[in-house]
């Protein structure tokens, strides 16, 4: 419990000032521009839209920029500007098999139809510091327009993508994988989490939403927890996937669908393996991760965790943390957490009060009856020597 | 629906289709790109608005494990904007992220798109170049991805 | 069925301001139970729609609110596609599971029909539109309960006498219940399920 204190204007007021001050850094170097944060730190710009549960890059780079760089407090920005937007219905449910790829690998199957794509990827690198960077140098230029043109190959590369249908289909066909729907199986709509609470055992679409805008570090951390002992996990990555998918929504005065926009999004599949149960023979469960941009951590991480959870409903043994729901749902939300763990700092004056005269009074008590033991005792010595 | 209701099933499906994409290829241009062609047009149509700009959100939903049952995945901003021309014919756009004026010029592009004197004028003038400048970045990207298209060797392990 | 185009009016002139504006009636209105409010943010109404519920919808239903109409505005294509239009709510046949009804005052179903909410959740009751042909602040009804200092005076014109005598008896199942706003022209006024009301004559 806290309680309310007046007075501080001032000092708030020359606090926010030097904050802003401190933001800026020294005037004598130019000012970082939102267009900048946005163009060359994308993928800080994507982890603000996935927590921040808004896919905006010029608003995550701006929230960046006012946040002086601190994602948390980006984030939490953008999920304060989100409550001001009302909300203009729902999209069609995004159709990632038709995704225009940029990136695809798979750590399953060696030849895919369609092929594996490393896109942009900081994998491959030696992680050694480039001071070239450092000296500003002029920027590489990307294949496309760069070393391919010059060795040929542009005409090669010119012709279209050809079509990646999901590698686990392969599996599929052959019915060693869980079918991700029953054939005929009707659309549910979702519930949102943003519009009702979580109820426990919560279903797996609200699960999977819930991941989908938790902390990256955490639930990185849990996959790996469970991974190395504490959740029986021994994943493989089915299919990774980077692009853009097209957004349709259906206006109610059109009656069909129109297309909006692109976004970018990384997918991910993960496969694991299931030692069957009465119902269900011995075959391979899949864990599914969704997120905004270029996200491939968080994309794995979640559906690391949300194959994690669906424990109970595959009839395995719940035995750790990351396979309990309540414990991982309730504990995603980097704002809640960071809420509550900052409301520490306001003032809690009264309540320590209180705590400080307790201790002093247990610590008199606890003396008194020390030195009336003693008194006793003594007295008591005094007695025996009489 | 706004498309005259006495036309025949096929013309209707028709009409649709054309109007799903173009109203797709006025959404995913850039904005700087379609004021630039819209304005070269130099049209000046008489409109009310129906629906003033305004931007919101939409819930995007994916699939889970891509193709099962939907799920709420995250928000995305999105404005849009209705227009009536003075003919009555009504103009709509939905177009992600803020950009007000991408919204009103797409929902009066839709609305003379519609129309019989200014649809051909349009078709070729905005649709079709943007459609072609959309089409090229979509090659330029797929010729950038298929530059790191890679062939994994299995090395066998040596036993002996 | 789908939205009729040559239905359709305008909406708010400044969609974000308005709405604010309204809701700002809206929340004096069923703050100060009996107070007149007058809202005259939009020029037109759809045929059948008076002004203030017109301006009552475009401020509170969006695709989340379950709206029921009564059977009249329920039939009317120009209200139909201008909510959907605007507001894209989904319109719904069961009073039960609504979350807004707008309904004219000779419609008026049993208010037991709508949801009053739950002891755990009584703020999840339907909350009630009526279109009603004249409000005035004469004697008829005497208000009394929170927001209101000692007592107000309220006549509202063509409420059967049905959902009267419900409307008053409903007070018995605080914290369950039903808030009303009733509409007539530019006319706003509403009464909240903390509001007693007395028949004065």
């Amino acid at each position: 419990m806290y309680v309310a204190v007046k007075g501080g204007e001032k000092a708030i007021d020359n606090a926010h000032a030097l904050m802003r001050s401190q933001r800026r850094g020294d005037s004598k170097v130019a000012e970082l521009s939102v267009e900048q944060i946005r163009q060359q730190l994308p993928l800080a710009v994507d982890r603000v839209m996935n927590e921040g549960s808004v896919y905006d890059p010029e608003l995550a780079a701006l929230a960046l920029k006012q946040a002086s760089g601190d994602a948390v407090e980006a984030i939490f920005l953008l999920r304060a500007y989100r409550t001001t937007l009302p909300r203009f219905g729902y999209s069609e449910p995004l159709d990632t098999e038709n995704m225009q790829i940029e990136r695809r690998i798979s750590g399953t199957f060696k030849d895919l139809p369609g092929g594996q794509i490393l896109g942009s990827t900081y994998d491959y690198t030696h992680r050694l510091l480039d001071f070239a960077l450092l000296a500003e140098g002029e920027a590489p230029s990307s294949p496309a327009e760069g070393s391919c043109t010059e060795a040929g190959e542009l005409e090669d590369s010119l012709c279209e993508l050809e079509a990646c249908p999901r590698v686990l289909e392969l599996l599929n066909k052959e019915g060693l994988i869980e079918q991700s729907r029953q054939p005929g199986e009707a659309d549910e709509t979702p519930r949102d989490l943003t519009r009702e609470p979580v109820n426990y055992p919560a279903e797996r679409a609200v699960r999977l939403q819930n991941l989908i805008r938790g902390d990256e570090g955490f639930l990185l951390s849990l996959s790996y927890a469970a991974m190395r002992g504490y959740g029986d996990s021994h994943p493989f990555a089915g299919e990774m996937r980077t692009g853009r998918v097209s957004v349709e929504l259906v206006p109610e005065e059109l009656g069909f669908p129109i297309e909006i926009g692109e976004v970018l999004v990384t997918e991910s599949e993960m496969v694991n393996q299931f030692h069957g149960s009465k119902e269900q023979p011995p075959q391979f469960t899949r864990g599914y991760g969704l997120a905004f941009g270029r996200a491939e951590r968080k994309a794995m991480s979640v559906a690391l965790v949300e194959r994690a959870l669906r424990a109970g409903e595959l009839g395995e043994e719940v035995l750790y943390p990351t396979q309990d729901q309540e414990f991982v749902l309730s504990h995603t939300d980097c704002v809640s957490a960071n809420g509550f763990v900052s409301h520490l700092k306001l003032p809690h004056y009264v309540d320590f009060q209180s705590e400080l005269e307790m201790i002093r009074r247990l610590r008199r008590e606890i003396d008194t009856g020390e030195s009336s033991a003693r008194q006793a005792n003594e007295s008591s010595e005094e007695d025996n020597r009489r | 629906m706004s498309v005259a209701n006495q036309q025949d099933p096929t013309t209707q499906a028709d009409a649709q289709a054309a109007r799903q994409r173009w109203m797709g290829i006025l959404a995913k241009a850039s904005s700087d790109d379609l004021q630039q062609q819209w304005q070269a047009l130099q049209l000046e149509p008489e409109y009310q608005f129906i629906r003033k700009p305004e931007t919101g959100l939409t819930m995007l939903r994916g699939r889970l494990g891509g193709a099962g049952q939907p799920f709420n995945f995250g928000e995305m901003t999105l404005t849009r904007c209705a227009v009536r021309l003075s003919s009555g014919t009504l103009g709509v756009s939905y177009i992600a992220g803020r950009d007000k004026q991408h919204a009103i010029t797409a929902a009066l592009a839709d609305a003379l798109l519609q129309e019989a004197d200014t649809a051909t004028l349009l078709q070729n003038t905005l649709i079709t170049p943007l459609a072609e400048k959309q089409a090229a970045q979509v090659q330029a990207r797929a010729a950038a991805a298929n530059s790191t298209k890679v062939d994994f060797f299995t090395l066998v392990r040596g036993e002996d | 069925m789908a939205v009729i185009s040559n239905t359709l009016i305008a909406g708010f002139n400044d969609p974000v301001q308005d709405a604010q504006q309204v809701f700002r009636a809206a929340l004096k209105a069923m703050s100060e139970p009996g107070t007149l409010m007058a809202c005259s943010f939009t020029k037109e109404a759809p045929e059948g729609l008076d002004n203030s519920s017109w301006q009552l919808a475009l401020t509170l239903f969006d695709a989340d609110t379950k709206v029921w109409l009564s059977p009249a505005l329920a039939q009317n294509d120009a209200v139909i596609s201008n909510l959907r239009f605007h507001c894209q709510c989904p319109l719904i046949d069961n009073t039960a599971e609504a979350d807004f009804a707008l309904c004219n005052a000779d419609e008026l179903p049993f208010l037991a029909d709508f949801n009053w909410g739950n002891a755990e959740y009584p703020d999840q009751s339907t909350s009630l539109i009526v279109q009603v042909p004249a409000i005035s602040d004469e004697p008829f009804w005497t208000l009394t309960g929170p927001g209101i200092e000692t007592q107000r005076s309220l006549r509202i014109a063509g409420l059967p006498e049905h959902f009267r005598a419900d409307l008053i008896r409903s007070r018995q199942r605080f914290p369950l219940g039903i808030d009303t706003f009733y509409c007539c022209g530019d006319q706003l006024v509403a009464l909240p399920r903390t509001t007693q009301i007395e028949e004065a004559c």
